[in-house]
Formats: C-alpha cells, sequence, structure tokens
C-alpha cells in the first residue's frame, strides 16, 4: 500500500512537472526573445546616433543584454573583430545557428534572425534601420502571442499536467 | 610583421591564402596590393610588381573578392564608413590606406556614396625608424626650426619621411632639445592611432588629433596643447590654407606634406605660392625613388635658396 502511495505521488509530480515544464519552456522563449529584442534596439540607436561599426556595438550591447542574446552578441563581436568570416551575413547566421541550440527558440525564430543577418552590414543607415524594424516587428508580435497563450493557457498546462498524472494513476490501480 | 598581421587580417581568405603560397614576396616587403574585378591580382614590393599565378594563368580577383575585401576592410559596417568612402579611401588599423574605385552615386551633384567598388588598392603603410634623422639639421636655422614642407607625388614616401622628423623631434634627435608635436593625423595614417595608442612610434612628447579636418584640428591643438609644431599630412584643399595661414600667426612652427613635383610646378598653385611667402625662411624638401623610396633629391629655403641638392 505504501509503496502503491509513492508510485502514484512520482507519477502524479512528474506529469505536473512535465505540465509546468511545458509552459516555462514558453516563458523562457519569451524572455530570450524580449532580450533579443532589447539588443536590436540598443544597436538602432547606436547605428542611427552614432554610426557605431558593428564589431564593437556588438560588444557593448552583449554587456547589456543577458542569456542568450548577450552570448550570441558577444561571440558575433569576437568574430568580427577577428574577422573570422567573410561577411557579416555569414558570421551573424553561425554564431546564431551554434547559439541557438542552446536556446528556447524555435527554427522560425532562427530563421527571422537569419533573414535579418543578411541586411546586416550595409551602406544605407535607412536600409539598415527598416530591417531591424522589420524584425523587431516581429520579436514584439511573437512575444505578444506567446503572453497571450501563456495567459490563457498557462494553468491549463499545469491542470491538464496533474490530471493525466491521476488519470494514470486510476488506470494503474 | 606585427603591422602586416593587420593585412592579413582584413584580406578575403583566398587572396590571403594566395599571397601567404607565393615564395617569392616571403623576402621582400610587400608595400601595395591591388584588386581588380576579373583581372588578375597584383602585388607592388619594395624590390619588384607581380601579377600573381596559378599555375601557367594569371590568378584572377573575382567580384566576390572584392565584395567580402570591402566587407572586412568595412568591419562589415560601411554605413560607419560613409564619409571616408565620399573622399574614395579608408584607413584602417595599423594605418594601412585603402583606396576605392567604383560607381559614384550623386547627390545634388556631389558624390554621396560609392556603390559597385571594383577596384581597390591596399597601401601597406611603413615605417622606417632613422629616415629622417639625416635631414633634421637642414631644418633649423640660428638653431631655431623653419616651418618645413615635405613634396613629392604620390608613393615617394612623404607620410613616411613626416612620421620620422615628428619622431625625431619629439625625442630631440640631432636637434638640441625634444619639441612638442602636435599632429593632426585626419586620416589615421600618421600615427595609426588604436584605442588611443599610437601603433608607430611618433615619440613621446607627440599628442594626435585624429580623425578631424586639418584646418580645424590645427587650431584645436594650438588652443589645447600649447605645441611647438604642429604637423599635418597632405595639405590641398582651400580650407586647410586657411587654418595654415592661422597657425603662421600663431607663432607654432608647421610641418607638412604637399603633392608636387619641383619647385616650379609648387609655385604654380597660387595657394601654395601664398603659403610659402608666409613662411619665411621655411624648408622644402623634395622627395623622389630615384634610389629607393623615401629619396631626398633637393632641399630649399623659402627665398629660393637650394640648401641641398643629391647628384
Amino acid at each position: 500500500m505504501i509503496i502503491q502511495g509513492i508510485g502514484a505521488f512520482l507519477i502524479v509530480s512528474a506529469t505536473t512537472l512535465v505540465g509546468f515544464a511545458f509552459a516555462a519552456k514558453e516563458k523562457y522563449r519569451r524572455n530570450e526573445l524580449g532580450e533579443i529584442e532589447r539588443g536590436i534596439l540598443l544597436m538602432k540607436n547606436q547605428i542611427s546616433y552614432l554610426g557605431t561599426p558593428l564589431g564593437e556595438l556588438l560588444g557593448q550591447i552583449s554587456w547589456k543584454t543577458e542569456g542568450v542574446a548577450g552570448l550570441a552578441f558577444q561571440e558575433i563581436a569576437n568574430r568580427m573583430e577577428e574577422r573570422q568570416g567573410n561577411s557579416a551575413e555569414e558570421i551573424w547566421e553561425s554564431t546564431w545557428v551554434e547559439v541557438g541550440k542552446k536556446s528556447y527558440l524555435t527554427a522560425v525564430d532562427l530563421e527571422e534572425l537569419t533573414a535579418f543577418g543578411r541586411t546586416l552590414g550595409f551602406l544605407e543607415k535607412e536600409q539598415q534601420e527598416g530591417s531591424m524594424d522589420m524584425l523587431l516587428h516581429y520579436l514584439r508580435e511573437v512575444q505578444e502571442k506567446i503572453s497571450k497563450r501563456l495567459d490563457k493557457n498557462g494553468r491549463l498546462y499545469y491542470s491538464m499536467g496533474v490530471l493525466s498524472g491521476l488519470l494514470l494513476v486510476i488506470t494503474l490501480l | 610583421m606585427e603591422i602586416f598581421e593587420e593585412v592579413w587580417r582584413l584580406l578575403p581568405f583566398d587572396v590571403k591564402n594566395r599571397l601567404k603560397e607565393e615564395t617569392t614576396l616571403r623576402n621582400e616587403q610587400i608595400q601595395e596590393i591591388r584588386l581588380r574585378a576579373l583581372r588578375p591580382l597584383f602585388v607592388k614590393t619594395n624590390k619588384n610588381k607581380y601579377f600573381l599565378k596559378d599555375g601557367e594563368k594569371e590568378w584572377i580577383v573575382s567580384s566576390r573578392h572584392i565584395k567580402e575585401a570591402v566587407e572586412k576592410l568595412g568591419g562589415y559596417s560601411l554605413y560607419a564608413f560613409e564619409e571616408e568612402l565620399k573622399q574614395g579611401y579608408l584607413t584602417v588599423s595599423g594605418g594601412h590606406r585603402v583606396g576605392f574605385c567604383g560607381k559614384a552615386v550623386l547627390e545634388g551633384g556631389k558624390v554621396k556614396t560609392l556603390r559597385q567598388i571594383s577596384s581597390l588598392n591596399i597601401r601597406i603603410a611603413g615605417e622606417v625608424k632613422g629616415c629622417g634623422e639625416e635631414w633634421i639639421p637642414y631644418l633649423f636655422e640660428n638653431n631655431g626650426l623653419c616651418h618645413t614642407l615635405i613634396v613629392s607625388p604620390p608613393g615617394c614616401g612623404k607620410t613616411t619621411l613626416l612620421r620620422d622628423i615628428i619622431r625625431c623631434l619629439s625625442y630631440g634627435i640631432n636637434c638640441r632639445e625634444s619639441y612638442n608635436v602636435g599632429v593632426v593625423d585626419e586620416r589615421g595614417e600618421i600615427a595609426a592611432m588604436k584605442d588611443g595608442v599610437p601603433q608607430m612610434d611618433i615619440g613621446p612628447c607627440t599628442d594626435v588629433q585624429e580623425n578631424c579636418p586639418k584646418a580645424e584640428g590645427m587650431l584645436f591643438l594650438l588652443r589645447s596643447m600649447t605645441p611647438d609644431i604642429i604637423a599635418v599630412d597632405e595639405l590641398g584643399k582651400e580650407a586647410d590654407f586657411m587654418g595654415v595661414e592661422e597657425l603662421l600667426h600663431g607663432g607654432v612652427t608647421l610641418i607638412s606634406t604637399v603633392h608636387g613635383n619641383d619647385m616650379d610646378g609648387l609655385l604654380k598653385n597660387t595657394k601654395m605660392q601664398t603659403m610659402l611667402k608666409k613662411m619665411e625662411n621655411g624648408r622644402v624638401l623634395f622627395l623622389s625613388k630615384r634610389c629607393g623610396v623615401g629619396t631626398v633629391e633637393e632641399i630649399w629655403d623659402t627665398q629660393g635658396k637650394k640648401r641641398f641638392e643629391r647628384r
């Protein structure tokens, strides 16, 4: 009886954790997108008003952004300073592909970031600003969607976790 | 070699590898690398000029190579170098000058920027310590330093000689005392500043105002650093001569370079003529490549007397 009780408790705990993890994953993704948004905003201001070169400005931004965004910006800055790629696009893309593996970003997020990288380093500031605005729009839209989804389904994920655990316990018993 | 490392870093990988493979270049000093789209890679050294080969054929520079080189040279951020591109050149870390040629984009009749860059000329900055020491005594009259103008066609070593003269005067080599020298390094070629530290030896008593138009920079230094000497590279614009005029009234000695061939040619330029008249007892050094880059051919004073002539 005691063993059954412990087993049931473990099952319910595990499924509840899965529910938590599902919601947390979305939260982490939203946080990461938020940090990238902050970084891109800082980048836009620096390019528009100061005309700072990418390597230098990404190095500065990496100190002001956390998590995966900070890591990626730092890595890109280092590679640019070392001229490790033949183009800004190449460095930006390869870094996000590597860093993206350690993040909660989806393939679509990474695709948007890569598309933005294709416009990096161009001559006209206006063109640069335009592509940054497009990326910012995407980042804000996705964050908003995630927030809405979490508001709507956040509790559902937890309840689903608990309930599926209970269902499993009842079935097994 | 450390200075040249900067250039390796900035070249496209293919071009860098090809240059490193070329055994004939190992014992020579590269002075110039030219990349022209769909034409052979050209290298000029202190001894010879080469079109690099790929087996029997010439090693052709592709448009992709040019694009990559432009991206790397501009730190992947060409928007940050719009002003320099308008002028047609960019000075990169280490003081090396990169000239661009392409399709000019005009706005209101003036060059806004360059597009479709088709040719690049990378001129390696050379530091030849000691090349100016021999000429320092010629720059003095009654123990007073004279205004000095270094004149030559492009590529004869004006900037290199100017840099070494600055170093000598700053250290006090071949003169009675050391001088406070203010340098207006508009294009970053004299001192090759990096994070506020000169990469070239310009002496312990030298202050550098970098990335600043010459006329403004000269007056800025005059007000802020009380220099004994102000050195600038390549006077040419109207504003530069106006700045020089103010400087000459300010009691500071000017050392500068200018494009030209000989005294006659120099005097045909009215701005130059006026400036030379105002430089009482100044010195004019003429350089050539006759016995190698930086050969001092003649030294004149502004009274029209020849002080030195190479035979």
